[in-house]
């Protein structure tokens, strides 16, 4: 018994040193002083192949292994030379840009204007892509050996290519040094003068320039890519961009790792590694920056107050770049319904007047204060569009707030009054002396639990304003391309968010009267618009047309505000809010740039100080497993021994 | 041929308390077994016979218990004796063999090693020798081929063959003491005359006791030299084997012989055919245990619980039809009027 | 023996038939609930509708459905399992599932040792202290377990043993990656390389996932033993044991255990079957990229070839966990044989 006690203390100290031991031996020590960034995400990637990217995820990951010809200043929505170390903008719809020298990808090769011209042509729509693009690269047996072909414009999964519809042609010059040549891949390196990419669009096209920051139309090595072929780019495109990390691995539903690429052409990152995480259940993402799993996150709306309130956690919250609003169907046309009674501006007032905007912004049952009111079509983090005298009248502004009361003024002096005195206004008052209840439908797609909230909240405003809403749900499709399109409802609830960083794709597409649903005759269907209202307005077209054009942006600005007064006197929606974007990390992390776009951009300036004391330290944790191994083998035979004895 | 006591029990009373109630399987049952006899237990189903033995083998399932009484082995107090010194006794001093072949034998082992265990667990031996020894064991009960029985498992032999396999392991350490609980019934006739002939051969051979419990008169009739007759967790007539056929006193062993035809008496014959129920064992009927089914039943017998007295020189019986338990109860005030709702049969 | 072998030849053809009437099952089920998996391609609607059109034409989505099902079955005849659409768009089933299925493998060793090291020993002890307070205590623990939701449980773990005493990382996801990649079940690849670091890693990061895994698994084998024991404690051999001078841990594990665990063997294993099918709760909850968790987003995102190689995989990996647990039943109970 004394001898068994003996060997049993012998056998647990003997195990746990050497799992203490093997441990601190372990090759993978060796690494310990490097800092890794770690990112939780909601979900997988779907493609590290800038071009065909559309979701946020990817496009996490993309902004910072991939460059793009004009950049932004961190934090800001203002430009700087990214690639192009300038441009120019010529009135004649035409862009330059001088591409910066001295850039190498990440397998070493120097990057080109061809990388560039090649990148660039990629992107656009079939149609588009020059001829010497298609022949000499694509079909081309020797510049293309695996024959890969790029996909054609709608077998794209992105819809993105639609940006640069109205690009006409993209091509290579050398305005400044090299003369008119027609370059190769070879002959562009043994320049030393500028080299220049010219863009010329089919109209004037005045936010033409923040096309080029998008992810999209950022820059690959063309040889890695026509190496890799459109599955290589997707899933591990090594070598293939110039961006502050390069591509490391990507296992598929749980991370992609990017390494610090020490050759960069602007700020060298801090950290070493970047580890984007998938991690697809959100109060596992909240607890895993609340224990230090992970660096940085998108907080989760539910989760935001606990993280706001943590002292290791600092988070940002500011206006974000979508809109929320309801719309109302402006065309009287459309349907005929209720004899088109919402055509009227004075009716959409008092309508506006009866939706709880503070309810929606701050009630724990919507936004729960994620949110800020949306007070015109463009978002403040556009500076120099955005008109912020503008404010709701109980603030000292023009725009309408929550007030029943006027609501009931507006529709009285209308005189939509209640003849059948059944508590619901009759529009006899309207139109052909009809006794016909006063009566809307709110369209919202299935599924989204907020904009069914909306509809109640609305539906019990409006009742007591005398106006009966009809609540209904519709799957997205249907709600988008059929009913909205058909104007099935008079008013609905809908988001905007920009595909380029300017005003016009805040007024263009919305407000445009070209944007509007489109009637077929021969069918006798229509096909929807992103202008579903129905706006209408020949001095808003003229506007918005005009300010395409302009270069000058100080006029452009004079033109979005003109509009905006306009639309806001129309009260052609109602202007509900702007989702709020927010960001959370760790305070172990710094240099942060929270950029308006919501993505983790310009992760190169961040620094990480290891965490002090980040848990049990790993040999602790050997020798612990070792002596509860031993632990329990030697009880487990002792127990056995005991039972089959005697 | 002297008379040894190897086991004697005195008084014993075992009692299961179960959710129903306290069940008096055993109430005072007084029986000793002597050294190289063959003694017979025999009673109705429920009669605590299989109780009795197991008292001794201190295996009374849960929730039983031996409330009271005194058991001695060799001298030895059974029930005083500690769980860990029971163990040396079980297998080895004291053995017990059950009535079902099916089940009695682990299913997942092979015979050989099942017999090996039991030598294993009460000598010092390897288990190579001790399997060895259990082949030994088996040629010795003249078991055929045994070398290929003991690598068999229990559900690819006979019902006969698993019957002297347990034999084989109740003998493996050749015991003082054989509890033989039915160990016949569920095999066909051939088949237990040969299993009762080599337990007849043991008790010569083995000089081992035997404790033979059975529903059957005629195996009494043919192996024992004494007989004890329970009912209803009592013993009501102990006394040698030629007696009780002769000479039966109490009232229910009458009623067990006469229920046989004559000419059954010597083949196999249940006891199943005596008028009314075995009483429950929660509620047991006051006085004599045997009065609602007794058609001598007296009101002495519902107030006064007859003692096992020696009525005659070696022949006990529990009845006040006899002078000593008579004597006893007029003493006490008992009536000797018939009981007016008794049985008659 | 040789009846054995004919015996699990005999299953495994067996299995053909049974993975095409799965195969066609799922493929109509998949086909008639709502749902398309290229409108999960683009973003919120922003796809055009042209674009949906043609990518539909793309994945044969226009087919007739038994047209589809056919060119699907001779794909995969010839070991073709397709590309995944709305998932990881473009990327090889094959390669997704092969990724995915030794975490799942992991996470099933780490529950089936808890379920066997921790269920079997508890049953056996609740069923020999019957009625004590330690059987009470076990059998309202294994209630507890049987009826607590699992991702509930998974909180609660990260909660307690993450948060509030930081012993075990609350998420998979972080977990050391081992330099030598053979099996990808990382203990195993750990011991290969003698990584230990790995090893730890590994143990660490499974530790909760596996507690919450396998606490379902592990009140069920508990009681399933827990019931036989007392039935087999009941039979007349132990009796027999016992007279034979057996001690009481002697009766209960040589004699009781074994027959006991009869009945038991085909409870752990169909659990371990399911356990391999996937555990998408756990999975989603530790973040670990595993089999189920792939196979549910496939579901919820209508990508119909990943469902289908998914469904496809857990059935024979069911089937065979069937078989296993028959093969192994002949080698616990002698009366069987095939
Ligand atoms: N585990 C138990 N729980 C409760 N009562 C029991 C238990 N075992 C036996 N008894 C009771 O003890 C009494 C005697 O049973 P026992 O098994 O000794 O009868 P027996 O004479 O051996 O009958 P048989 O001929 O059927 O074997 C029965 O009335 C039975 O109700
Ligand atoms: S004591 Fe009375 S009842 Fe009992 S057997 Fe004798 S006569 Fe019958
Ligand atoms: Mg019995």
């Amino acid at each position: 018994m004394r001898k068994s006690v003996k060997y049993s203390l012998a056998l647990i100290i003997v195990l746990s040193l050497a799992a203490g031991g093997l441990i601190l031996l372990s090759p993978s020590r060796a690494q310990a002083g490097e800092t890794t960034l770690k990112i939780a995400q909601a979900g997988d990637p779907i493609t590290l192949d800038p071009y065909d990217s559309w979701d946020s995820a990817s496009n996490d990951i993309i902004v910072n292994i991939y460059d793009t010809l004009v950049m932004y200043v961190p934090s800001t929505l203002n430009f700087r030379p990214g690639l192009a170390v300038g441009w120019q903008i010529l009135p004649n719809t035409t862009i330059i840009f001088n591409i910066r020298r001295n850039v190498t990808f990440h397998n070493g090769d120097p990057m080109t204007p061809y990388d560039v011209w090649w990148s660039l042509q990629r992107v656009l729509p079939d149609a588009k892509r020059s001829a010497l693009f298609n022949s000499t690269y694509i079909n081309n047996a020797t510049a293309n050996p695996h024959g890969y072909q790029w996909a054609e414009l709608v077998d794209r999964e992105s819809w993105v290519w639609l940006l640069y519809e109205n690009i006409k042609d993209i091509r290579m010059a050398d305005i400044g040094f090299w003369g008119n040549t027609t370059y190769t891949g070879d002959n562009a390196t043994a320049g030393d003068g500028w080299a220049e990419i010219v863009v010329e669009f089919d109209a004037p096209f005045a936010p033409g320039l923040s096309l080029f920051s998008y992810a999209a139309t950022s820059i690959v090595n063309w040889r890695v890519a026509t190496e890799l072929g459109p599955t290589g780019m997707k899933f591990a495109p090594v070598g293939a961009g110039t961006g502050p990390f390069a591509f490391n691995s990507w296992i598929l539903n749980y991370k992609v790792v990017l390494d610090k690429w020490p050759n960069y052409w602007g700020q060298v990152a801090h950290v070493d590694h970047v580890e984007y995480q998938t991690i697809l259940s959100a109060s596992s993402r909240t607890l895993a920056i609340t224990t230090g799993l992970v660096d940085l996150l998108y907080p989760e709306a539910s989760d935001w107050y606990t993280l706001k309130d943590d002292p290791n956690i600092e988070t940002w919250q500011e206006a974000g770049l979508g809109t929320r609003y309801i719309g109302f169907q402006c065309m009287q046309n459309v349907t005929g319904r209720m004899f088109g009674i919402l055509s009227d501006s004075t009716v959409r007032k008092a309508l506006s007047y009866a939706i709880n905007y503070d309810e929606i912004i701050n009630g724990e049952q919507f936004l729960n204060g994620l949110g800020t009111r949306l007070t015109q079509p463009v978002v403040p983090a556009i500076e120099w569009a955005y008109n912020s005298s503008i404010k709701p009248e109980n603030e000292g502004g023009i725009l309408p707030y929550y007030n029943l009361t006027k609501a009931n003024e507006t529709l009285n002096s209308l005189g939509l009054l209640d003849v059948d005195g059944d508590g619901i206004r009759d529009i006899k008052g309207w139109a052909s002396n009809s006794t016909d209840d006063f009566t809307l439908i709110y369209g919202y797609n299935i599924g989204n639990a907020l904009r069914e909230r909306v509809g109640y909240l609305l539906q019990d405003a409006f009742a007591q304003i005398g106006v009966k809403l009809i609540v209904q749900g519709d799957p997205w499709d249907v709600f988008l391309y059929t009913n909205l399109a058909a104007g099935v409802y008079d008013l609905w609830f809908l988001g905007w968010g920009p595909d380029y960083i300017d005003p016009d794709t805040y007024f263009y597409p919305l407000f445009h009267s070209s944007f509007g649903a489109v009637y077929d005759n021969d069918t006798g269907e229509y096909t929807w618009g992103t202008n579903a209202a129905g706006v209408n307005i020949s001095t808003v077209d003229y506007l918005l047309d005009a300010a395409r054009s302009e270069t000058n942006q100080t006029l452009r600005a004079e033109m979005y505000m003109n509009a905006t007064n306009i639309l806001i006197n129309e009260y052609v929606w109602g202007w509900c809010y702007i989702p709020d974007n927010t960001y959370a990390w760790r305070t172990t992390i710094s240099g942060f740039t929270h950029s308006p776009l919501l993505q983790f951009d310009d992760l190169e300036y961040v620094v990480k100080t290891a965490g002090a004391g980040a848990g049990v330290p790993i040999e602790i944790i050997g020798i612990v497993i070792g002596v509860i191994v031993a632990v329990a083998v030697i009880s487990g035979i002792a127990y056995w021994r005991k039972g089959s004895a005697a | 041929m002297t008379v040894n006591v190897l086991l004697s029990i005195r008084n014993l009373k075992t009692h299961f308390f179960t959710e129903e109630g306290v069940v008096q399987a055993l109430d005072g049952v007084d029986l000793e077994v002597y050294e190289k006899e063959i003694i017979g237990l025999v009673g109705e189903t429920g009669s605590g016979k299989s109780v009795t033995a197991l008292s001794v083998m201190r295996l009374i399932p849960q929730p039983g218990f031996i409330v009271d009484g005194e058991i001695f082995f060799k001298g030895k107090p059974l029930h005083l004796l500690s769980e860990e010194q029971m163990l040396r006794i079980r297998g080895k001093e004291i053995t017990m063999i059950f009535q079902d072949p099916m089940n009695a034998l682990n299913p997942v082992f092979t015979v050989g090693n099942q017999i090996a265990e039991t030598i294993l667990l009460h000598n010092d031996v390897t288990y190579k020798e001790a399997f060895n020894q259990s082949i030994e064991l088996l040629r010795k009960l003249n078991i055929p081929k045994p070398e290929r029985i003991v690598n068999s498992y229990p559900h690819e032999l006979s019902g006969g063959m698993r019957q002297r396999i347990q034999i084989a392991i109740g003998l493996a350490c050749q015991p003082a003491l054989l509890i033989a609980d039915e160990p016949t019934t569920a095999l066909d006739a051939t088949i237990e005359v040969q299993v009762l002939e080599l337990i007849k051969k043991l008790r010569d051979e083995f000089n081992t006791s035997i404790m033979l419990i059975t529903h059957d008169l005629g195996v009494i009739a043919e192996m024992c030299d004494r007989v004890v007759v329970m009912y209803a967790g009592n013993i009501v007539e102990k006394t040698d084997v030629k007696t009780i056929f002769k000479q039966p006193l109490h009232p229910y062993t009458q009623a067990l012989l006469e229920a046989i035809p004559y000419a059954e008496k010597k083949k196999k014959s249940r006891l199943t055919t005596i008028p009314g129920t075995v009483p429950n064992l929660i509620n047991p009927p006051s006085g004599c245990r045997f009065h609602p089914r007794c058609k001598h039943a007296m009101k002495v017998c519902k107030t006064l619980k007859p003692m096992l007295l020696e009525e005659q020189p070696g022949h006990f019986v529990s009845c006040f039809l006899y002078s000593k338990n008579k004597e006893a109860a007029e003493s006490k005030g008992g009536v000797f009027e018939p009981l007016p709702d008794r049985i008659i049969y | 023996m040789k009846g054995l072998y004919a015996y699990i030849i005999r299953r495994l053809i067996l299995l053909i038939p049974v993975v095409l009437g799965v195969m066609l099952i799922t493929f109509i089920l998949m086909h008639s609930i709502p749902g398309n998996p290229v409108a999960y391609l683009g973003g919120s609607g922003k796809l055009p509708p042209e674009a949906v059109e043609k990518l539909v034409k793309i994945y044969g989505l226009d087919q007739p459905l038994f047209i589809q099902f056919f060119l699907y079955l001779a794909n995969l005849f010839q070991g073709n399992l397709g590309t995944s659409i709305s998932v990881n768009p473009g990327a090889n089933i094959t390669d997704l599932i092969v990724t995915a299925f030794p975490h799942t493998v992991e996470l099933t060793i780490y529950s089936a040792i808890i379920m066997i090291l921790v269920g079997i020993p508890a049953g056996v002890i609740s069923a020999k202290k019957r009625n004590s307070l330690t059987d009470n205590v076990t059998r309202v623990g294994a209630l507890i377990g049987v009826s607590m939701p699992v991702f509930w449980l998974g909180i609660m773990l990260q909660i307690i043993f993450g948060v509030v005493f930081p012993i075990f990382p609350i998420l998979w996801a972080g977990i050391h990656e081992p330099a030598v990649k053979v099996t990808g079940i990382y203990l195993i690849d750990g011991f290969i390389s003698l990584d230990f670091r790995t090893i730890v890693d590994s143990i660490m990061h499974y530790a909760l996932p596996a507690i919450a895994l396998g606490a379902l698994s592990l009140s069920i084998v508990t009681r399933m033993v827990r019931s036989s024991m007392l039935e087999v404690l009941g039979e007349d051999y132990i009796r027999t044991a016992r007279a034979k001078g057996c001690s009481e841990n002697a009766t209960i594990y040589r004699h009781a255990l074994r027959n006991s665990l009869i009945p038991a063997t085909t409870v752990i294993g169909l659990q371990i079957g399911g356990l391999l099918g996937g555990a998408v709760l756990t999975e989603t909850v530790f973040a670990i990229p595993g089999i189920g968790r792939l196979i549910t987003d496939a579901i919820m995102r209508s990508d119909y070839p990943l469902v289908m190689a998914g469904v496809l995989f857990i059935a024979i990996i069911y089937i065979l966990s069937n078989l296993v647990v028959d093969v192994l039943y002949a080698y616990l109970d002698p009366r069987i044989r095939y």
